[in-house]
């Protein structure tokens, strides 16, 4: 009667120890350090995290995910480390302003352009947008164009610097999609604007 | 003849920009063994390289790579993983927005990006056992095989 317990209890501690192949899940801050929240759904149920480095872990589709449980530093660097170490930085945002009516650069603005082709060399970015803006004096298509003058300029000169052209990618957007909405025909000079976006 | 040759090229040229639009990412951080697959060809995984809806990247014992989309959004990859980028709309325009994936194996980060802010309910992260809601934040995902 013995043997019959022992083996059982042996083959649950195997089952239990060996663990029938799961997913986890590990809530992490942001880049900002802001942690956002983490819910982890299935037939079986629903966990919500909250807390950064708390770990839910799912056995199979019909098993509710467990309560949560934190995992340690080592323990994250161990599961993820080379997953992490590929993780692309976040993307890095520059506005470059415009004079009135045309693609010439605020003083101000062009001694920004160094530092945002530095950046690019530097994380070798291959993912660039380019996206031209205007206020709202004009024509909605004189504006159109307007916009694209202004991010072909700033196309035209980061490739002239050495950036391959088929990373950069240009975008007119006119009146459409101001940094600051004003009623129609009003001057604003913070929506007279490039922005650059490198990923 | 000359027409022909005239109308080939600016099919061509047209066809090359229409496919350049469909480009929802690029690789980086690629090592070891890290490949794209499309149309079920092998398409080895280079900093740079382009990313398209339906394609499936897997890496090997020592890959690993990170994908950044056109919505800001990232993933990236450890060893022998394998994940399938089912759908990647963004066009706030006209307020079209998806991201779904499927992570079939191995280890991923997911960082949220544009999509998910502007449309929470467009993403739909899925592990072979369950689907995953996030809200502006970071997520580590293992999935054993």
């Amino acid at each position: 009667m013995y043997k019959k317990y022992i083996l059982f209890s042996f083959l649950l501690i195997l089952n239990i120890g060996c663990g029938a192949p799961k997913n986890i899940f590990v809530l992490m801050p942001d880049d900002n350090g802001h942690v956002g929240s983490l819910v982890v759904t299935n037939k079986g149920g629903s966990q919500i995290l909250t807390e950064p480095g708390q770990s839910t872990a799912v056995r199979n589709i019909n098993s509710a995910p467990t309560n949560p449980k934190t995992m340690s530093q080592e323990q994250i660097e161990k599961e993820f480390g080379a997953a992490l170490g590929a993780h692309p930085l976040p993307p890095k945002n520059f506005i470059l302003y415009f004079e009135f009516d045309g693609s010439r650069l605020t003083s101000e603005s062009l001694r920004i352009l160094p530092n945002i082709l530095k950046l690019i060399k530097k994380r070798q970015a291959v993912d660039i947008s380019v996206s031209g803006h205007s206020d709202r004096i004009g024509s909605k298509a004189y504006n159109i164009t307007l916009s694209k003058q202004r991010a072909d300029w700033v196309r035209n000169y980061l490739i002239e610097q050495g950036i391959e052209p088929q990373y950069i990618e240009s975008s007119s957007h006119g009146e459409g999609n101001p940094l600051i909405p004003t009623p129609d025909n009003v001057s604003e000079p913070k929506n007279r604007r490039v922005e650059v976006t490198i990923r | 003849m000359r027409y022909f040759t005239f109308s080939f090229f600016l099919l061509l040229s047209t066809l090359a920009h229409a496919y350049a639009e469909n480009i929802i990412g690029r690789i980086q951080n690629a090592q070891g063994e890290s490949y794209i697959v499309r149309s079920s060809l092998d398409i080895i995984a280079e900093n740079g390289s382009s990313i398209r809806e339906k394609d499936i990247l897997k890496t090997g014992h020592d890959g690993a790579m990170g994908i950044i989309f056109k919505d800001n959004s990232r993933i990236s990859m450890g060893p022998n993983s394998k994940l399938d980028m089912k759908k990647f709309e963004f066009s706030p325009k006209d307020s079209h927005f998806a991201f779904i994936t499927n992570m079939l194996k191995g280890t991923f980060v997911y960082a949220s990006g544009l999509i998910a802010k502007l449309s929470p309910d467009s993403v739909r992260i899925e592990s072979p056992v369950a689907s995953i809601g996030i809200r502006g934040t970071k997520v580590l995902i293992k999935v054993e095989k």
